[in-house]
């Protein structure tokens, strides 16, 4: 395939941001068509997710009944799928805040195509991750408020020295600001579905979420304002957020955790795994809904830049790892890391470093980053590799830490396969409604965009 | 009696409540925010306040309710003739009485909460208690409520075991007996007697039955050490070792600290002579040979592994080495044989070399001796041998001992057992307690023998193999349930009182043998006191009875007082010679061993010994083949591959095992394993191995084939066996790993030599990769802020663990779940490593896989006092308490385990299931008898780990405060493991007073803190091992 070159913008001389010169209303109609006349691939996606989902009710049924006891846990490795799961959910969490929110601030337009998906997909992510720690938990039913600081008669806090609690208020706050400003960045598009809507039912549903929104310049005004100010709020928390997981880790004291780089390493590791998943979302989107012209090459091309950048940065984090561990002259530091090169999870370690830092490295080359194939195919290796490495770092530590006669194997039974597979479940069912009843693209955001929301467009004032 | 001696009691619980509620600093917490003028006032005007109030009314509650409930025995078994006045529900009382395993018989006091007889403690009156256990005895009171006990007499229908009542049984029992005119043909299976009871009882029997034989059947007796001291000594001599001032001691394949006679005592005396406090103190010398590395081996200053066979000759080399180097005196009976035997080659001339040397400058030395032990396993010509040198180095009487049991009743072995059965010279069998079907050599069929003979009756403690063939089934008491009373190897009597009622319609084997030969129902004490009355005359008195009781050990028995001596040489001389002729066959050399855990099969139903991990290979619920590296490759073989082993025509499929040490061309398998129909703990666990023992010699047996099978058993170990890398001892080289890369060894045991420790006080520290002051806390910029450990309490917790003494017997691990209500979590969940013992025992090798060294170390909650598990609990459900315990909080526990996960010692254990329940489950309700009424019974989801028995300091604290002091005295609190351990490796006490015992033992030089490059300040610390091999031996 050719390199095609990209449209210029007659104006600005950059790049056109939405292709073939629709009018707004093309836009919204290319937008609400999914919503308003679904096709049958939506529901193959849709039950389809729905079944996996339901694979997570039966695992976790079982597990409220019987305990953690049914995964394969044992007594050095105290944590594994579920908390390998949390860390990967938390991680994609990343992109959409990265997206909406830094990249506004940063004025990058292109991001406008989506933004709206990809902050979905935080917020379904992050209720993914928001789980497992409950559910991972010994007795999840206290575990749910004994973990927030609640005024009681016994005058018992949490404990404010833990990292587990640090994430607690770490996430919920992440889940908070993401979902406030996805709603904002909603209510312009939910009053075009209110308007365009036919049933009463979506009709009322999108009135009411719509907030009375009438596009008036007043309107305007406090939404661009609230926006800003909850993208700014927002910014802060895609750094802190992953930083604070990374703690759970870091301030424990087990060689192979015990490490001051992982905050930038997790954060870059976060940023690298959510631009990953938006591509393995929005590849098929782009396609099946038609919206080609809306979420361009382009826009393929500057995500395989930015998972490029993280992914170097990632390996870098490895190699530092490394040359720490043998610096430190520690023995336990140095065997844990050898231990993850050649031990028993030898094949984890290399699956992580070929799909997380060799994989990448094709986007060096524009044909590839331009490439939908190669990027899907890369987009679902640091898919994988982003959970190995989650795994590395959790499993490869705690199975052999300082004392060799506690040292064990951890390996997963079929209720952790199937707490992970149906978490896939919920998120993909989740997106999948998303899909189905709200614009999966900034409609009034992509307008801005386009020439036509320029006031000098078609003037020529040559 | 010991521990409630120095005791005070206060009247009720209220009155302690109230106590402790007077005092106005306390209530002030009641009313936050109001002047404390006030306040004080309020509370003085009012003494009974609402928190009070509230006190006094949940005491009384639970008083009412906990006499209310709870199983009560009836009055007349209690040994007070009336309560005693300070008898408070809820509070332990403590009953002296025995027990015996084989011939060892040990002095038992056991904790009774509420008239259940819940956890076992060593008396330290028993000479061969000193007041410690070994894991047996801690488990047996898991057997008085185990579910498959057998709850009443049963009738064989048609191979179909149907209830029946003891009235049938005796009718029947009577009956045949009456056919047979003196008791021809009848014949009386038995386990060691060492009861003074039953022994006047089987004469009773012998009395009116003069033609009826006797048999042993015993595998956990030492029959042919007993065999060999008839034949050289006189009937009724038994041969026994005292080596508490033995300074160089061989064990001749004698695990004398885990399954040989009397191994509490001799683990005991062996840990005086291994008692080091600073350098330049002289430690014992021990030497061992065997042919399966034991906890005996691993203790072993020199260890070299012989194969069974071979063992009597490098014995007789050393008897050579001693006669012609050293000027040994032998009896002119045997001298000669010994001088005319060939010299020893190799390693083996060079270990006696040494050896004798040391035992030489032992019998020479003042104020010490030497001693040769040779373990139960070997034949009777190795045993004369053993006493030829005891003798010849003037070790007798000294370190080796001999005395006559009075009243001994000769009895008849295996072997004639089934030539009996066989040639039908019996033919109505009452077996006693014994179960001959499972636990007999294969090569002597007695179970197929045993189902022709026309009557059987057996009396045991459940449906075993014996029971399913027996035509009458009787079935047995618990020894907690009994009368009875028990002589020691060296002639200390106990008397043996029941904890409790019989839970079923069990009776004991004294009073089943006295019914049989009378045929009338006497009871357990009449009998018991009966014997007593005749041997003692006028000397008895009720006052003696009851002071019998009270102290656990009989005073001013009455002794023979024949004196011993070696007298038939030459029956020495033709033993000895002819098993120097005894050729060794060819082939695979099979070696069975008693089982540290399930003895040989009497405790297979028992799940704390079942999950017991065995002391070296750390297998549990299974036994396997074990056999050395080595030979494994060359089978091509791994864990847990099936082989086959033949001999004479038998076979069994059972588990590889690798196992260091082990000599080359044997094998070993541990007895008791792979029952039938035996009980729900015991079946399925392991590979039955008795059909492969030759009649002759049941212990091992040469000329066997050994072949690979296809496929696996799986069978699972608490420890990553065999993984040394990267090398764990600091004395070590750094060693490379699987993949050529090199670490440096982890600092985690730390051990010397006597030289070493004499050249190098600090050996200890030395260790560690970094010196204390270059470390900085977390803690220090942190005073006073939250969380910052504030250690304020008087007393401050700690305990020390010296690795010299630790022999990795095992029985702090059962002592410690017997103590904590700890669950057993089953094969399966120990295969998926959950194992959920608070105290484990870290074994590692070091040094060649084929004569290794090796080294026990106990790991249990070191008590940091920056604990890295209090930081990371978002819950606060591990706290410090102000005397530093690592506190607990079950009821607050979510179950993250970030704790486990940052303990860098790997102490806690989580429930990943409701394992209690499901332990209810298997076992119904029987089994919650045996809980502590102390300690929280842990529900699933919740994390534990050892408290250091903090029920117990407790109970001290609160005896004091009664008292009225602040301080509990050094040694009023006894932690489960310190009071069951034999070689008292452990110490307990309060670390901020210089002057007590642990306080002393933290300031030696040896005492070095686990992983201290962490900072974590353990208050568990550990004292380096010595080692003292010779120092020309390298």
């Amino acid at each position: 395939m050719a390199v095609a070159a990209d449209k210029l913008d007659p104006l600005s001389g950059r790049k056109d941001l939405v292709e073939g010169h629709p009018t707004f209303h093309d836009v919204t109609e290319a937008v609400c068509a999914p919503i308003e006349s679904p096709s049958w691939r939506w529901w193959v996606a849709f039950l389809m997710s729905l079944s996996v989902l339901g694979i997570l009710g039966i695992a976790l049924a079982y597990l409220f009944y019987e305990g953690v006891g049914i995964w394969g846990l044992n007594n050095p490795v105290d944590w594994g799928y579920a908390i390998v799961n949390f860390v990967f959910w938390v991680g994609i969490g990343h992109a959409g805040t990265l997206i909406s929110a830094v990249l506004f601030l940063f004025r990058q337009k292109w991001r406008t195509s989506i933004n709206r998906a990809s902050e979905a997909m935080t917020i379904f992510a992050v209720i993914c991750a928001l789980m497992f720690p409950l559910v991972h938990t010994g007795r999840p039913w206290l575990a749910a408020y004994w973990l927030l600081p609640l005024p009681n008669q016994m005058d018992i806090w949490p404990n404010f020295r833990s990292p587990l609690l640090w994430d607690v208020f770490a996430v919920s706050t992440y889940f908070t600001v993401s979902l406030l400003f996805w709603y904002v960045g909603l209510i312009p598009d939910l009053a075009t579905m209110r308007d365009r809507a036919k049933t009463k039912t979506r009709r009322i549903a999108y009135g009411i979420f719509s907030l009375g929104w009438r596009g008036s310049n007043r309107h305007w005004q406090h939404y661009e304002k609230a926006y800003l100010i909850l993208a700014g709020l927002a910014t802060p928390l895609v750094l802190s957020v992953h930083t604070i997981v990374s703690f759970d880790f870091a301030v424990s004291q087990l060689p192979g955790w015990h490490t001051t780089i992982f905050p930038p390493y997790f954060v870059a590791g976060a940023i690298f795994s959510g631009f990953a998943m938006v591509l393995t979302l929005m590849l098929p989107l782009r396609s099946w809904f038609g919206l080609k012209h809306i979420i361009t090459v382009k826009h393929l091309e500057n995500m395989a830049k930015v998972i490029l950048l993280t992914g170097t940065l990632v390996g870098y984090a490895y190699a530092m790892e490394f040359f720490i561990a043998w610096y430190s002259g520690n023995p336990y530091e140095s065997y844990a890391f050898a231990n993850r090169l050649f031990g028993d999870y030898w094949w984890a370690y290399w699956t992580m470093v070929s799909c997380n830092v060799l994989s990448p490295q094709v986007f060096w080359f524009k044909k590839a980053r331009r490439s939908v194939l190669v990027l899907f195919i890369v987009s679902i290796f640091v898919n994988i590799g982003m959970w190995f490495e989650r795994f590395v770092i959790t499993v490869t530590s705690l199975h052999h830490d300082f004392l060799p006669s506690s040292w064990d194997y951890y390996s997963p039974t079929i209720w952790d396969a199937a707490t992970l597979l149906g978490s896939f479940g919920l998120f993909f069912t989740l997106f999948c409604l998303f899909v189905r009843y709200l614009p999966s693209i900034a409609i009034a955001e992509v307008k801005s965009v386009m020439p036509e929301a320029d006031p000098h467009h078609g003037d020529d004032h040559e | 009696m010991s521990k409630q001696s120095h005791k005070t009691y206060w009247r009720s619980i209220e009155a302690r409540e109230l106590q402790e509620q007077g005092v106005v600093p306390e209530a002030a917490d009641e009313f936050p925010g109001q002047e404390l003028v006030t306040l004080g006032r309020k509370v003085r005007d009012h003494k009974l306040g609402r928190r009070k109030f509230f006190g006094v009314v949940g005491a009384t509650g639970a008083a009412g309710l906990a006499t209310g409930c709870i199983r009560k025995p009836t009055e007349h078994i209690l040994p007070f003739a009336k309560r005693p006045e300070d008898r408070i529900p809820g509070k332990a009382e403590y009953y002296a009485t025995a027990n015996q395993i084989g011939s060892t018989v040990v002095g038992l006091l056991v904790e009774s909460q509420d008239g259940r007889p819940i956890k076992i403690e060593g008396n330290p009156r028993h000479e061969n208690s000193g007041g410690a256990t070994d894991a047996w005895i801690q488990a047996t009171v898991l057997s008085l409520y185990d579910p498959d006990r057998s709850v009443g007499p049963m009738r064989n229908e048609g191979g179909e075991l149907v209830d029946t009542d003891w009235g049938a049984a005796g009718e029947a029992i009577g009956a045949a007996l009456a056919a047979a005119p003196q008791g021809q043909g009848v014949g009386l299976v038995l386990r060691d007697v060492m009861s003074p009871t039953m022994l006047a009882t089987i004469r009773a029997f012998q009395d009116k039955y003069p033609k009826a034989r006797l048999f042993l059947s015993d595998p956990a007796t030492d029959a042919n050490r007993r065999d060999t001291a008839e034949t050289l000594i006189g009937e009724g001599a038994r041969l026994s070792f005292k080596i508490d001032r033995a300074t160089t001691l061989f064990a001749v394949d004698c695990d004398f600290l885990s399954t040989d006679a009397d191994h509490i005592r001799l683990a005991q005396e062996y840990a005086v002579r291994r008692h080091v406090e600073k350098p330049g103190d002289t430690m014992s010398r021990l030497y061992a040979i065997e042919p399966h590395f034991t906890i005996t081996g691993a203790q072993a200053d020199h260890y070299l592994p012989v194969t069974a066979h071979r063992i009597g000759h490098v014995l007789m080399g050393l008897a050579r080495e001693l006669a012609t180097v050293h000027g040994a005196k032998f009896d002119d009976a045997i001298n000669g044989l010994i001088t005319g035997s060939p010299e020893l080659e190799g390693e083996e001339a060079k270990f006696v070399k040494f050896l004798a040397a040391d035992l030489k400058a032992s019998a020479d030395a003042k104020n010490a001796t030497g001693v040769v032990m040779v373990g139960e396993r070997q034949p009777p010509w190795v045993h004369a041998l053993g006493v030829a040198i005891n003798s010849a180095m003037m070790f007798f009487g000294r370190s080796a001992r001999a005395h006559y049991q009075d009243n001994a009743v000769p009895m008849e072995g295996l072997q004639a057992l089934a030539a009996a059965l066989g040639n039908k010279a019996i033919n109505t069998v009452i077996v006693l307690g014994a179960n001959p079907v499972y636990d007999t050599p294969g090569a002597l069929d007695i179970g197929n023998l045993l189902s022709q003979a026309s009557l059987v009756v057996h009396a045991g403690d459940s449906l075993d193999d014996t029971a399913r063939i027996a035509h009458w089934h009787l079935p047995l008491s618990h020894y907690l349930e009994t009368w009875g009373d028990l002589e020691s190897s060296a002639g200390t009597v106990s008397i043996c009182q029941p904890l409790i009622d019989p839970l079923f319609d069990t009776r004991s084997e004294i009073e089943i043998l006295n019914w049989i030969t009378t045929g009338k129902e006497t009871a357990g004490l009449d009998l018991v006191q009966a014997t007593w009355r005749e041997a003692l005359g006028n000397a008895y008195s009720d006052r003696e009875w009851r002071r019998w009781l009270h102290d656990g050990v009989a005073a001013g028995v009455p002794r023979s007082g024949k004196a011993i001596r070696v007298e038939h040489w030459d029956k020495a001389a033709e033993l000895v010679e002819a098993g120097l002729n005894t050729a060794s066959p060819e082939g695979w050399e099979l070696n069975f061993h008693v089982c540290p855990k399930v003895i040989d099969g009497r405790m297979a139903n028992n799940m704390w010994l079942q999950e017991l991990p065995h002391p070296m290979s750390k297998l549990t619920w299974d036994n396997a083949v074990y056999l050395s590296e080595t030979e494994a490759s060359q089978l091509g073989v791994s864990n847990c591959d099936l082989v086959k082993v033949e001999v004479g025509g038998r076979s069994i499929t059972a588990p590889v095992w690798i196992a260091p040490g082990q000599a080359p061309k044997t094998i070993s398998i541990g007895l008791g394993y792979g029952r039938e129909k035996f009980g729900r703990h015991a079946d399925g666990a392991g590979v039955n191995a008795y059909p492969l023992q030759a009649g002759e010699n049941p212990w091992f047996v040469g000329g066997a084939q050994v072949t690979k099978v296809v496929g696996r058993r799986m069978i699972y170990s608490t420890q990553d066996h065999g993984s040394m890398h990267p090398g764990v001892s600091y004395t070590g080289e750094d060693q490379p790993d699987n993949v050529g890369l090199t670490y440096p060894t982890r600092p985690i045991v730390r051990e010397t030599t006597v030289d070493g420790y004499k050249k190098n006080p600090d050996f200890a520290q030395e260790g560690d990769l970094m010196a204390e002051e270059n470390l900085k806390s977390l803690w220090d910029h942190n005073e006073g802020v939250i969380g910052a450990p504030e250690l304020k309490g008087i007393q401050q917790w700690g305990l020390v663990i010296d690795l010299n003494k630790c022999t990795g017997c095992n029985t702090c691990t059962i002592a410690c779940q017997a103590e904590n209500n700890i669950a057993t979590v089953g094969r399966s969940e120990i295969a998926n490593g959950r194992e959920l013992h608070w105290i484990r025992l870290d074994r590692y090798f070091s040094g060649d896989s084929s004569r290794p060294q090796a080294i026990i170390q106990p790991m249990l909650c070191q008590h940091c006092e920056t604990a890295p598990c209090e930081s990371v609990c978002p819950v606060n459900a591990t706290n410090h308490s102000p005397e530093g315990l690592n506190d607990m909080a079950y009821n607050r526990c979510v179950g993250t385990r970030y704790c486990a996960n940052n303990c860098p010692y790997k102490v806690r254990r989580f429930n990943f299931f409701n394992y209690n329940r499901r332990m209810d489950e298997t076992n119904g309700p029987i089994q919650n008898m045996v809980r502590n009424p102390d300690v929280t019974v842990r529900f699933r989801g919740v994390i534990e780990k050892c408290t250091y028995c903090v029920q117990r300091i407790n109970e001290a604290k609160i005896q004091a405060h009664v008292n009225g002091v602040d301080v509990v005295k050094d040694g009023d609190i006894v932690t489960a493991c310190q009071q069951a351990c034999p070689t008292k490796a452990i110490t307990f006490g309060d670390i901020a007073d210089p002057e007590t015992k642990v306080a002393k033992l933290r300031a030696q030089d040896r005492n070095y803190n686990v992983l201290q490059d962490l900072l974590t300040r353990p208050r568990t610390t550990y004292l380096g091992r010595v080692r003292n091999p010779n120092p020309d031996y390298v």
